[in-house]
């Protein structure tokens, strides 16, 4: 059976100005054999908006700045308002609050990645081949 | 310090997480402390000066940086190599390269890839609450600006900074115009953008 590329989405929020955790991960997806649509900066509506057109199988947002609670639930919101949640896989990582954590996977987020081992090369591509696996067989 | 900075900043531990707390910047004030009251670094300008090594490296830098501007000034300069994703593909290169050496261990990252420890007793991170009270307050307070201001004169003020940002022309006395007329910074951010438009990073797949 042949495998369809996965494709991945990476973008953050408007007024985030860090921009090194973007460009590794999207190195990490695209090494992994994954096509990696890099958006940089913009808003949870205009990443949706991004997502249908570019027709993605994960969205990732890297994160440092802060106002991740209330932009990722602005995010899923949408993804919900235009019909793509169920069928999309959900990443965030960066650095946050400890105590956000637990938050983030209530408001949708499939995978949250904190700094640390946690968040290897391996560990995040695998999460991405797992999580887009299971929400397409869903 | 021995490079003869003029102002140091050392960060507390959970600075990447949120403002600090008093608890928290006590370590790192004490560090700038006894830099300055013990090590005596702060009574002798530059004491590197001179060092055959520090020289060599200083020198090395500076002619890898000349190098650096004149590849750019060739191909047309910074504007261009933006424009052209030249800029930011090599930056997200080098970065990507230079995580790939930290994973293999060819750079060092002590507590990371070196000298790790596995049940690390870390320091909690206690981050300051987002208040939404005070986004409501600050919500509150722009809808009352936003009432009680000429918003014709806002429109006018808003429109003639874009006229002048197409214009070429110095921005800087319609920009001082929008804000006496109680324009928001957010509005005159917007006006930037229908003038010149806006950059997105480079789209690789």
């Amino acid at each position: 059976m042949a495998t369809k590329k996965i494709k991945v989405l990476m973008g953050q929020f408007s007024l985030e100005t860090h921009t090194r955790g973007l460009f590794v991960v999207s190195g990490m997806l695209r090494d992994a054999g994954m096509e990696v649509v890099l958006i940089g900066n913009a808003t949870p509506e205009q990443i949706i908006e991004t997502a249908i057109q570019e027709d993605v199988d994960a969205i990732g947002i890297s994160t440092y700045c802060g106002g991740e609670l209330p932009l990722g639930r602005d995010l899923i919101d949408q993804a919900a308002k235009r019909g793509i949640k169920e069928r999309t896989a959900f990443m965030i990582g960066g650095i946050f609050p400890p105590e956000d954590e637990p938050q983030l996977k209530k408001i949708g987020f499939d995978g949250v990645f904190p700094p640390g081992a946690v968040s290897s090369r391996e560990a995040i591509c695998d999460f991405v081949k797992k999580a887009v696996e299971s929400k397409q067989s869903a | 310090m021995l490079g003869g900075t003029q102002s140091l900043h050392v960060d507390t531990y959970d600075e990447a997480f949120s403002v600090p707390s008093e608890r928290t910047l006590l370590p790192s004030v004490r560090t700038q402390q006894i830099i300055e009251a013990e090590t005596q670094v702060t009574q002798v300008v530059d004491p590197l000066a001179g060092s055959f090594y520090v020289e060599a490296l200083t020198n090395e830098a500076e002619r890898r940086v000349l190098e650096e501007l004149d590849e750019i000034e060739r191909m047309g300069g910074l504007v261009e190599v933006v424009d052209n994703d030249w800029l930011h593909s090599k930056i997200a290169s080098y970065i990507q390269r230079e995580h790939k050496m930290i994973e293999e261990g060819k750079i060092k990252v002590v507590g990371r890839n070196v000298y790790t420890s596995k049940d690390v007793d870390l320091p909690p991170i206690e981050a300051s609450q987002f208040r939404e009270d005070v986004q409501k307050q600050m919500i509150a307070k722009l809808a009352r600006l936003r009432q009680k201001r000429d918003n014709e004169k806002v429109e006018n003020t808003l429109n003639a900074l874009v006229d002048t940002c197409k214009s070429g022309k110095n921005i800087m006395y319609a920009t001082v115009e929008c804000a006496r007329a109680d324009a928001t910074e957010g509005e005159m951010r917007k006006a930037f953008t229908r003038a010149f438009g806006t950059w997105r990073p480079p789209i690789y797949a």
